[in-house]
């Protein structure tokens, strides 16, 4: 199991990566979308300048993936574009082509979120007192460091 | 299948690749 979801990591990180440096850097054509409904809306995300915001973290989310940094933070950081691409491929582009690549982007996503689910224990809490960022800086910056213990983890 | 794929799908293929004989030869050396 250990194999296949380290294969769906490093595929998704991958494509992640180069379909997000590609829009900036344009080394491989840039698949343009034709539908009537889908090319204006992307169209008008380039217009406004959220594109470039959602390959730049479309970047950041295939360097995480791929050096296997971060992965759960990068996984809940994908999840809204995963949902809006495959949205639009699957329910509003709908060819063969768009409906793989839409399943393909969300079935990744979320098989992963799975995988680490545990990670997101602490959400699912009902009732959340507040924990401000001023109060629980100290303890984040040690899990950022690895310096706190790491229960949970899955083991690699 | 399109560079899209063949790049990513490749890439990982490599990795669990090279991830399963360190594992091999770490199981052989254990």
């Amino acid at each position: 199991m250990r194999y296949v979801m380290l294969w769906i990591q490093m595929a998704f990180g991958m494509h992640s990566l180069i379909s997000g440096l590609n829009y900036f850097l344009e080394f491989l054509p840039l698949p343009r979308v034709m539908h009537p409904i889908a090319g204006p809306f992307v169209d008008a995300m380039t217009a406004m300048g959220l594109f470039d915001l959602i390959k730049l973290v479309e970047v950041l989310v295939g360097f995480a993936l791929v050096f296997n940094r971060f992965v759960p933070l990068a996984l809940i950081a994908e999840l809204p574009t995963s949902i809006t691409i495959s949205w639009m491929s699957v329910i509003v582009v709908h060819s063969p082509r768009a409906v793989y690549t839409g399943l393909k982007e969300i079935l990744f996503n979320l098989i992963l979120l799975a995988w680490f689910a545990g990670w997101f224990t602490p959400l699912l809490r009902p009732r959340a007192e507040g924990r401000p960022l001023w109060n629980e800086w100290r303890g984040m910056l040690a899990a950022l460091t690895g310096a706190d213990t790491q229960k949970g983890a899955t083991k690699p | 299948m399109n560079t899209y794929d063949l790049i990513p799908f490749g890439f990982a293929t490599l990795v669990v690749l090279i991830a399963w004989l360190r594992d091999r030869q770490r199981s052989g050396q254990g």
